[in-house]
């Protein structure tokens, strides 16, 4: 083994398939969509693109809909990770005490994961409608005032969405936490025990600190899927109704597939990029903490 | 590796991850579109060579179709049915059926195949005047010598209609589209309903018609559930009310840009419906309902009006004795416009890619051809209830829906100005979602003056290419 890692040949035929196909998958059409954002195009094969400089970025940076679904991205965000990391990891933190039945629990919160997003896009959308589950059980138990239009009223209809949301990716952060829960050794629980440790001094002063790196993983990887966000959205209002719950790659489809501008679509995939890029240095940054030897 | 560097690559990976999430989005969607996997058949037989190989220079042909004729839509058992036929007809041309009944889907398809530069051969695009486009980039096909040299097409064919698909009136010359069918708008009314609420008569006028709505919610049923979720249900209401309003001319102006959707009267259309649904007439949960549940509402006898237009026929079969129709109601005090009334052609285009492939051309138009055939509409009207497009189509009555007998009999005999979609007449492709997305804002908080400062801006900056 040690012999094949020191011949770089050998090591540049391993890596060459996986490295050919990320760059011609991944980054030739982010290339592609950098040097489309400088151009006008209707997406007819035979019209030419025209060249425009910045004014795309410019069109984009200020046009009233993107603000608005940037700020319903950061609202997205904010939401998913004051719900989903926690949630996940109160989860997490209940199952790795192994009580009774445990295993079925950890598969029960883990299936939405397994789903597909378009299913769970359509089902929350008949749960929610107005005529849906949800409404007709408020008017069963004589909540009648609770009733209304989940993913048509302003008030509800964002939240609603990065509520489903939350309830999709809740298990995925269990199970992260639950591997690295699983890591600790017994005898620093033990240990911990000891010394008082229970309950919730335990979660904050043992599990947190020695699961930090798999919550900062959590946490990064929550940040580059929400800026992500597209199939859910779209499945469930397509950004509507008049843009109100419209998100940046919403409104990138839009701008592409609707109106056939696909310079200014490419513009918002280099924003999003770029914030993708920056959130992630600032969630690095935020989270960083010595990492605990055990 | 340094603790620095690991840290660098860790936050471009995760960069890279989330465009990448990007890019793969773009590329899915269009390259599948969500095609209705039941509609894709492809089907070929390799019998011995027949008149199209024999004529043709040997290579196999394959038609690409690209149309909305595809699962619940009322036309596809007729087009599996003209497939077959012509498949008898010519068992070595291999046809690619890739329609799709989804209307994102749909587009998503076409435009990922204009992009490609891979159009299909028989397209299904609907509007009018946003052919243009597409007419004047060589993506359509002109048909104007092909319907010039198919006597059974030009003289049979409405000569309304087929002026309807040409678009010298926006600045290109020819005709880019078929007809294969043409459909009214009407309101479908649940006759029960309407006894039990004590309504005698269906309403004329508008205020026929609040009379009606009032009877009906004393009768504890919502008059007209709109779907509002998917926005072309509101804009249909609002195409209705323009031309009772103003008159078919004025959409033609608004397209032709000598008009603006600000115009005081283009507002009113929008402030009407908002008041429409301050009435209560729509009911309370209209804005989060779709078109599926608006019309399964009208089966239950949830809701006792419609408005849809006739390719619904198909689908009330099973309750047409207890379904009536009547027109949307004029204003007593713009009768001059009584008589102006929607009806929406459909039409199919050809892909401009054949005008080098003559040989394949000749087949591909006898193929569309026949969904415009005296025998083919006759099938679409008693079958799918669709009103024929052409003018030596004789119906029996009692072959076809009683819906249908009746919308002819409006047809025949009380409108007298046809429009189609209001955004139809406009060059701007995106107008029918600038329009939607805007009624529906009006519905949910904005005045309809914003809503129209909002389509017009946004119209504006789309035709300016800003």
């Amino acid at each position: 083994m040690e012999r094949i890692r020191r011949n770089k040949k050998a090591v540049l035929c391993f890596l060459m398939p996986g490295f050919l196909l990320y760059t011609v998958l991944l980054m030739v059409p982010i290339g592609g969509s950098l040097v489309m954002s400088f151009f006008k195009w209707n997406g007819i094969k035979n019209v030419p693109m025209v060249f425009v400089g910045f004014s795309n970025f410019k069109a984009v940076i200020t046009d009233a809909m993107f603000w608005h679904s940037i700020k319903n991205i950061m609202w997205f965000m904010v939401l998913t990770l004051c719900t989903q990391l926690p949630i996940g990891l109160l989860l997490a933190v209940m199952l790795s005490e192994r009580f009774r039945g445990y295993r079925f629990f950890k598969f029960a919160y883990f299936v939405p994961q397994v789903l597909s997003t378009t299913v769970i896009g359509l089902l929350w959308y008949f749960i929610l409608m107005p005529t849906g589950v949800l409404n007709t059980m408020l008017q069963g138990i004589g909540l009648d005032s609770l009733v209304k239009s989940w993913l048509v009223d302003k008030n509800t209809a964002m939240t609603t969405i990065i509520l489903v949301n939350t309830w999709c990716g809740i298990g995925f952060h269990m199970t992260v936490s639950y591997a690295a829960i699983s890591g600790i050794p017994d005898d620093v629980v033990e240990a911990a025990k000891l010394d008082g440790a229970v309950g919730l001094k335990k979660v904050f002063h043992i599990i947190i600190p020695m699961i930090w790196e798999s919550i900062i993983s959590s946490i990064v990887v929550i940040v580059t899927a929400v800026l992500k966000t597209f199939d859910l959205v779209y499945v469930m209002t397509e950004g509507g109704p008049n843009g109100l719950t419209d998100v940046p790659s919403t409104l990138l489809y839009k701008e592409a597939f609707r109106y056939n501008d696909f310079g200014k679509a490419s513009v918002i995939g280099v924003y999003i990029f770029i914030l993708s890029v920056i959130f992630t240095v600032i969630s690095l940054r935020i989270t960083k903490r010595e990492r605990l030897e055990y | 590796m340094s603790k620095g560097m690991r840290k660098k690559i860790a936050v471009l990976l995760a960069a890279v991850m989330a465009s990448a999430g990007l890019s793969a989005c773009g590329g899915n969607t269009g390259a599948d579109g969500g095609q209705d996997a039941e509609s894709k058949t492809e089907t070929k037989t390799d019998e011995a060579k027949t008149d199209s190989e024999k004529e043709g220079s040997g290579e196999e042909i394959t038609i690409r179709l690209l149309t909305r004729m595809s699962g619940a839509d009322s036309g596809t058992k007729l087009k599996e049915e003209v497939l077959q036929e012509f498949q008898e007809k010519y068992p070595d041309i291999t046809i690619q059926d890739e329609s799709t009944n989804d209307s994102n889907s749909f587009t998503n398809q076409f435009k990922t195949d204009v992009a490609s530069g891979n159009v299909a051969d028989i397209i299904q695009w609907p509007g009018i005047s946003i052919m243009k486009e597409y007419a004047d980039t060589g993506v359509f096909l002109d048909l104007t010598d092909l319907i010039a040299e198919t006597p059974d097409i030009k003289d049979n064919v409405d000569s309304t209609l087929l002026d309807m698909m040409e678009l010298s009136s926006v600045g290109t010359e020819g005709t880019y589209a078929l007809p294969i069918n043409n459909q009214m708008e009407v309101f479908y009314y649940n006759k029960e309903l309407f006894q039990k609420a004590g309504i005698e008569k269906a309403p004329e006028t508008w205020d026929e018609f609040y009379d009606v709505c009032d009877k009906l919610k004393e009768s504890g049923v919502t008059p007209w559930v709109v779907g509002a979720t998917n926005a072309w249900r509101v804009v249909h209401i609002q195409t209705g009310l323009l031309y009772k309003m103003c008159g078919v001319e004025k959409a033609k102006e608004l397209g032709g840009r000598k008009a603006k959707w600000t115009d005081e009267d283009v507002v009113e259309t929008i402030a009407f419906i908002q008041d429409l649904a301050d009435r209560g007439i729509f009911g309370e949960d209209y804005l989060g309902l779709d078109y599926e549940t608006e019309k399964a509402m009208f089966v239950s006898g949830q809701t006792a009006m419609s408005f849809d237009g006739s390719w619904r026929i198909a689908e009330l079969k099973d309750m047409e004795d207890n379904v009536g129709v009547f027109r949307m109601p004029y204003f007593t005090d713009r009768e001059e416009f009584k008589d102006n009334d929607i009806a929406y052609p459909s039409q199919l285009e050809l892909g401009g890619h054949l005008k080098d492939e003559p040989e394949k051309l000749k087949y591909v138009w006898e193929l569309a051809s026949m969904f415009a055939s005296k025998e083919t509409q006759q099938r679409y009207a008693y079958d799918c209830g669709n009103i024929p497009v052409r003018n030596d189509v004789e119906l029996e009555t009692d072959k076809m829906s009683p819906l249908l007998a009746d919308l002819l009999t409006i047809k025949e005999n009380d409108v007298k100005v046809w429009g189609s979609d209001a955004w139809a007449y406009d060059t701007v492709a995106v107008l029918e979602d600038i329009v939607g997305e805007a009624f529906i804002g009006a519905l949910t908080g904005m005045t309809a003056d914003e809503a129209a400062e909002q389509i017009q801006s946004r119209l504006e900056a789309a035709g300016s290419g800003q």
